[in-house]
């Protein structure tokens, strides 16, 4: 058989099963126009983020920027993009990556504590966890009950967060009424 | 009917719908606060955690996954997995891991644990993994796969790899929901979960499934004659399973309990029957029943002790003629208790310590041979076992970069003697971003009774020398990149070496059949695998796998034994909603069959739709298997031929085409 014919019978092939798949996906646009559209994860987070930082008093830094650290394996992938620069009444947000923990408690104002690190920011001396002037944001389970700052949680598909008051005080992070008042859980 | 133009137009229309609707523009950062505690999300994906410091190189599947592509059986999960290919021949399910997979020997290499449980009976170590296999994919949490030796931990039947299926915490099941499913081949499941919290703080679950496949005639051209109506077995393709299972969690205490039945024709008339003969069929039933209590003693002490229970019962009906009297019957009855206490311990800093027993009791092992109707017996054999193990495995942090782990299980049995399994893993954080690891491993598996007692003169065999356990001895080499959250990647390279493998041989003597310690194997290759989670909500992972395998006495390559694997997987949300699709591919190099032949290499491509909401209560999942209608063949064992003189072997076993399938749940 010459291969033009071969081609012509495959595709005939393509054709007969189409039907279904067809059908297939018309019931998935059927389905899916029925309900509204929802953001990603982390790009609601990052917007949390930024509200969090235009809540709190920053007092007066000479450098005009407040620096944002993702320790650990960012999660956020392009989403916090969307906050760089961004202006915080006289101060604008600088995004950084890092790896390590002094580096990050030492050079940020918000750090970002993921996953990856938890487990060692957690076996961290309070010093270095409470630093002084850092808000601390994580988003496991749990974060806020064992010290960081703001939690993100993740309830029936809507992002909130609980906040430690304690934690806060301790690291002269101070935020207004306001924040504690929408936070789903205060320790 | 539609013409073919209406039909590519939907076709067109439903994918630009699905690509479409990806980016919306406005700003959030734009909203009060307020207003974003009212956004909905699509969760991002993220990759279990901890897996890096694992001394293995884990495949894992959780249960969105299981809905995403549509899994149906225990076999579809692990088919999804890296370096994995899976053989039906229309009865049971063999599973084929680095290039080692044996057909006919009912992954008795294979450890199957359901929540840390052996499911691998005491009587032929079978490691049920289709529809045999006694749980519903919907009960279940995740599956983890590790390959390699894991006799270290757990004994025998852990020589290729140890799968270990965790089912969902009674936690998770609040209120009720029934399932119907229907597919080709005259496919329908009906399930129904339940879910109840007590007033104590207890929690209870109850499912209960019923599935019957009537399937199709299935044709045989090795059997094609007028004789044997023409090539065609008739309704024996035909497939049905009832299930139980229940759970119930009350503080540090587990209680489970299953049960699974199961009935399959044989349509490929195998062990030399009649073929096309309505009679041939096998029946597997399981009954597990287990306590599990998990404590812990103080802040750097956990326990855990379980006792469980675990029947098995196989019959297998044998028309060796078309003589209505003369239908052969098989019994394999296997009860086992085990008792394991085991110890996490932390009391050292930089060590994690593992310690514990295990005591196992196979109170029956009975094997039964007859001829239905006839006094008579063939065989009837009842062999009790018991065996006892200590086990102690240690985790060193040496530094902040390297961590031991140490590993030395004996075991004691009856027909055994002792055994010792050692592994040693060396873990190095070479960066923040790359592990490395270093891996060897032993393993064991004893005789099974069939191999030590099966022993009849209508089979024309003979009971072999003492048999002793099948060993491995592997080397592997892992290296793991995860820079970033939302990617990781791993590449392995692995050596294998097996000896004493049992095989059947004849007895030039007197032609008798008996089981012996004959084979040396050994396998080599490189796995790699890559994984990427889009902030969408998107997941994609796709694995590659070469695998290199000689029979230590032919010097061949070993049968069912495929160079190349390969697998791609993708899913994502459906415009951000909850509604998922997914898309799976798996390629499988062409095979070498036990009978001298081959089968050829071939692409399955599968396409699912799940979590659609009809109505708050109402959900649809609908998938389109072997999208392509792939026409493909599994090989088969030594065991398919049928009655004629002399007997026809079957070259090779044909898998199912397209089938569709649909299931609708209900909550409330």
């Amino acid at each position: 058989m010459s291969r033009p014919l071969f081609l012509h019978a495959s595709l005939r092939r393509v054709v007969r099963h189409a039907p279904a798949a067809g059908a297939l996906l018309a019931l998935l646009s059927a389905s899916a126009s029925a309900q509204t559209v929802a953001t990603p994860e982390y790009a609601l987070k990052a917007a949390f983020i930024y509200n969090f930082a235009r809540f709190t008093n920053w007092g007066d830094r000479p450098d005009k920027s407040l620096t944002l650290c993702v320790l650990g394996r960012d999660p956020f992938g392009s989403a916090l993009d969307t906050i760089d620069n961004k202006e915080v009444g006289p101060l604008h947000i600088v995004v950084k990556r890092l790896r390590e923990a002094d580096k990050a408690f030492s050079s940020c104002q918000i750090v970002f504590i993921a996953d990856s690190e938890m487990d060692n920011f957690l076996l961290q001396p309070e010093q270095v966890r409470l630093a002084n002037g850092v808000m601390t944001i994580a988003d496991k389970e749990g974060a806020a009950r064992q010290g960081v700052i703001v939690e993100l949680t993740t309830e029936n598909q809507r992002v909130g967060f609980a906040f430690n008051q304690q934690s806060a005080g301790r690291a002269r992070i101070e935020v207004s009424s306001k924040l504690l008042r929408l936070a789903r859980k205060v320790y | 009917m539609p013409t073919g133009r209406t039909v590519l137009t939907s076709l067109a229309t439903g994918i630009v719908c699905i690509i479409g609707g990806a980016a919306r523009a406005d700003d959030l950062t734009a909203l009060p606060l307020d207003q974003l505690l009212t956004v909905e999300i699509v969760t991002a994906s993220k990759f279990p955690q901890k897996v890096s410091e694992a001394p293995s190189s884990v495949s894992v599947v959780t249960a969105d996954d299981i809905k995403a592509f549509g899994y149906r059986t225990l076999a579809d999960i692990l088919r999804g997995m890296r370096g994995v290919y899976v053989s039906y021949d229309r009865n049971y399910s063999y599973v084929g891991t680095r290039g080692a997979g044996r057909p006919g020997d009912y992954n008795s290499r294979l450890l199957v644990l359901i929540d840390g449980q052996r499911l691998n009976d005491s009587l032929f170590g079978q490691g049920s993994v289709g529809t045999e296999f006694p749980i519903d994919v919907e009960l279940i949490e995740r599956v983890e796969y590790v390959p390699g030796p894991g006799s270290a931990v757990y004994g025998s039947n852990a020589f290729f790899g140890v799968i270990n299926i965790i089912t969902r915490k009674a936690q998770t099941f609040d209120g009720t929901s029934i399932g119907a499913e229907a597919a080709s081949y005259h496919e329908r499941k009906a399930s129904l979960i339940t879910g109840k919290r007590f007033a104590n703080g207890g929690q209870g679950m109850l499912s209960i499934s019923d599935s019957r496949t009537a399937g199709i005639d299935r044709y045989f051209p090795e059997y094609d004659d007028a004789a044997s109506n023409h090539g065609l077995a008739t309704g024996l393709d035909a497939d049905r399973y009832k299930r139980l299972f229940v759970k119930y969690a009350f503080e540090d205490l587990t209680l489970t309990a299953f049960l699974g039945d199961r009935k399959k024709g044989v349509p490929t008339a195998s062990f030399g029957q009649q073929f096309n003969d309505p009679r041939s069929a096998t029946q597997d039933r399981y009954l597990g029943a287990s306590a599990v209590f998990q404590h812990a003693v103080s802040t750097t002490l956990e326990l855990y002790a379980s006792l469980n229970f675990q029947g098995y019962r196989y019959i297998g009906d044998y028309a060796y003629s078309p003589d209505a009297a003369d239908l052969n019957r098989d019994v394999g009855d296997s009860d086992v208790v085990t008792g394991d206490v085991r110890f996490l311990d932390r009391r050292f800093s930089k060590q994690k310590l593992i310690y514990g027993i295990e005591v196992a009791d196979a109170t029956r092992r009975r094997q039964q041979n007859f001829n239905v109707g006839a006094s008579e017996s063939i065989l009837d054999t009842d062999n009790p076992t018991h065996g006892y193990a200590v086990y102690l495995q240690d985790e060193i942090e040496l530094g902040n970069k390297l961590i031991v782990n140490v590993g030395l299980r004996h075991d004691y049995g009856k027909e055994i003697g002792n055994t010792n399994s050692p592994r040693l893993g060396l873990i190095y954080r070479l960066t923040p971003d790359i592990t490395t690891k270093l891996l060897y491993g032993t393993a064991f598996r004893a005789a099974n009774a069939l191999e030590n007692y099966y022993v009849t003169d209508a089979g024309h065999s003979k009971a072999g020398p003492g048999l002793k356990p099948e060993r491995i001895k592997t080397y592997e080499f892992v290296a793991e990149y995860f820079p970033r959250q939302d990617f990781r990647s791993s590449a392995s390279v692995f050596a294998y070496r097996m000896d004493n493998l049992i095989s059947l041989a004849t007895d030039p003597n007197d032609e008798l059949l008996y089981y012996k310690n004959v084979n040396k194997a050994s396998a080599h290759g490189v796995e790699l695998e890559a994984e990427f989670l889009g902030m969408d909500g998107s997941r994609l992972k796709g694995s590659a796998s070469f695998q290199f395998t000689k029979d230590g006495a032919t010097g061949a390559r070993l049968t069912n034994s495929p160079t190349q694997i390969a697998k791609l997987n993708y899913s994502r949300p459906l415009m951000r909603r909850s509604a998922r699709i997914g898309l799976e591919g798996q390629f499988t190099g062409k095979r070498n069959t036990v009978v001298g032949g081959r089968v050829g290499g071939f692409s399955v491509l599968n396409l699912t739709l799940s979590n659609a909401k009809l109505t708050p209560n109402l959900e649809l999942g609908a998938s389109l298997y072997n999208v392509l209608n792939k026409a493909y063949s599994d090989p088969p064992g030594d065991e398919h031929f049928d009655n004629s003189i002399p007997p026809r072997e079957l070259q090779s076993i044909r898998q199912n085409g397209r089938v569709f399938r649909v299931n609708l749940t209900y909550r409330f």
